[in-house]
């Protein structure tokens, strides 16, 4: 008899997004918002699955990132159907979904087993907001984009980076906490770290747009669709580097 | 030419350009702290002054011009922040309570940024640290303690499928302070704080299989730590009061 293992439900899911996807480009958009939130659904099984894979809890690996920005890409797209201002522009993040998803197929990871330094709550709460933060930041890159391509005439990417930059620096004050318990400094001279705080600078930059006359909206979309990329090559760089070819 | 200089500071676009070089700057930086390891793993033990007495130019460079960019970003933020407040301020009776709480949030946030970025320079420049390998009675001494470690402890998972998993690492520590002996325990995750110092469980390597898990115990004096864990969860909390309003009002609320 057919049986998948749980750890081929993110299959299932990336096969529901892809499906959204094939709906959402043939302008079918209930059928392909109920494929969305059934391989939301799935996305979130599989998800909880890697937490209680080693039967006690490990609940870093519920928030592993290159599982877990679908996720969270699918929750923003999900909760912004739900808004009438965004309903419209909402289904088409499907495809950066379905891009965030081919990745981690490709690059697959491991369920990590628990040492003493993780599964705590601060670095739940670090990985969980910072993964949130890069969905934000790929969904303003996103609107940046349509925007740029005349697809919306709202510069909507503008509340994502804002709310992205807040909850980058939340993470980054949840991971100073638990890098000074741990490792005994609130900042390391590392390649993570250097990068993580790129990563700020960046988006510190993309705010301080708003009180400067010289740049208007259509840069600023620019600016937003360019940390799209300099997002994904700062979250991804770990998994793509370190974990490439290794798999599951 | 001080009326010049002090409009050149206080211009958002050089901080916006800052912003932009600084993150270019810590992109190549991390390129180097990733191709040397060792190097700048040191960075994270020693004072900045003793570190870069150790290192030529040819790997330090970037760490020199990231200083010179952050130096610049302080003044352009603290001229900013200034120009805004002095605004402010004089123009407070045209505010009620509420959108003057607004409008004065954003300085307010810098000001909390000058903290952290201040916390930082006092970090790199002031911290003592001290790292010890955990052996049975080892001793270190750290003006104004001495730290002794009596054994090491580790706690293994139950469940078959985790078995010789640690759960937990854990040294009890004799500590003599100015005012007496204490006993402690430290764990990975929970740090020992006395007269200031903190001292941290870490482990050294990774283990191999048969062999018990090696230990060592991180000793840290660092009086910016406060200001950097301060200032940050205040800039934070300013965000959330100030940017859902900001963004209604955008958004046509």
């Amino acid at each position: 008899m057919f049986s998948i293992s749980p750890l081929q439900w993110f299959t299932v899911a990336a096969c529901l997004y892809g499906g959204s996807l094939f709906f959402f480009l043939l302008k079918r958009e209930k059928v392909s918002l109920i494929l969305l939130l059934s391989g939301f659904a799935v996305n979130t099984a599989y998800q909880l699955y890697r937490g209680w894979h080693y039967v006690i809890p490990t609940s870093d690996n519920m928030v592993t990132e290159i599982y877990f920005i679908p996720w969270c890409l699918a929750f923003l797209a999900l909760g912004l159907r739900l808004r009438k201002k965004y309903s419209g522009a909402a289904l088409s993040i499907v495809l950066p979904i379905c891009f965030f998803t081919a990745i981690a197929l490709i690059f697959p990871t491991v369920v990590v087993p628990p040492d003493p330094k993780h599964n705590v709550f601060l670095s739940t709460l670090f990985f969980w907001i910072e993964s949130m933060a890069h969905a934000c930041f790929f969904v303003a890159g996103w609107f940046g984009l349509l925007f740029l391509l005349k697809r919306t005439e709202d510069p909507f990417f503008d509340s994502f980076a804002v709310w992205g930059f807040v909850l980058y620096s939340i993470a980054q004050i949840a991971g100073a906490v638990w890098c000074y318990l741990g490792w005994a400094a609130p900042f390391n001279w590392s390649e993570k770290h250097l990068l993580s705080a790129a990563l700020w600078c960046f988006y510190c930059a993309y705010l301080h747009l708003n009180f400067s006359t010289r740049w208007n909206v259509r840069e600023k979309s620019w600016f937003a669709f360019t940390g799209l990329w300099v997002t994904f090559a700062i979250a991804y760089n770990y998994y793509i580097h370190y974990l490439g070819g290794k798999g599951a | 030419m001080l009326k010049f200089l002090w409009k050149f500071l206080g211009d958002v676009n050089l901080t916006i350009w800052l912003l932009l070089a600084i993150t270019l700057n810590l992109v190549i930086g991390s390129r180097y702290a990733k191709q040397f390891r060792e190097i700048f793993n040191q960075l994270n033990y020693l004072r900045f002054q003793d570190w870069v007495a150790k290192h030529t130019l040819a790997e330090s460079w970037w760490v020199w011009l990231l200083l010179f960019l952050l130096v610049l970003f302080a003044l352009n933020t603290a001229v900013c922040t200034t120009d805004r407040l002095f605004l402010l301020v004089k123009r407070r009776k045209e505010y009620g309570f509420t959108p003057f709480v607004l409008a004065i949030a954003p300085s307010l946030m810098h000001l909390c940024f000058l903290v952290v970025i201040a916390g930082h320079a006092i970090s790199l420049f002031s911290v003592q640290v001290r790292q010890m390998p955990v052996t049975p009675n080892a001793v270190m001494t750290f003006p104004p303690l001495s730290i002794t470690a009596r054994d090491q402890r580790s706690v293994y998972w139950s469940e078959p499928k985790l078995a010789g998993v640690a759960r937990q690492h854990s040294v009890p520590l004799v500590v003599t302070t100015p005012a007496g002996t204490v006993s402690d325990e430290v764990a990975i995750l929970e740090p020992v704080f006395r007269d200031g110092v903190s001292i941290h469980l870490d482990t050294a390597g990774k283990a191999k299989p048969g062999e018990a898990q090696r230990l060592k115990l991180i000793v840290k004096h660092d009086p910016g730590l406060y200001p950097i864990l301060i200032g940050n969860a205040l800039i934070c909390l300013l965000m959330l009061l100030y940017f859902p309003s900001v963004l209604k009002n955008r958004n046509g609320g």
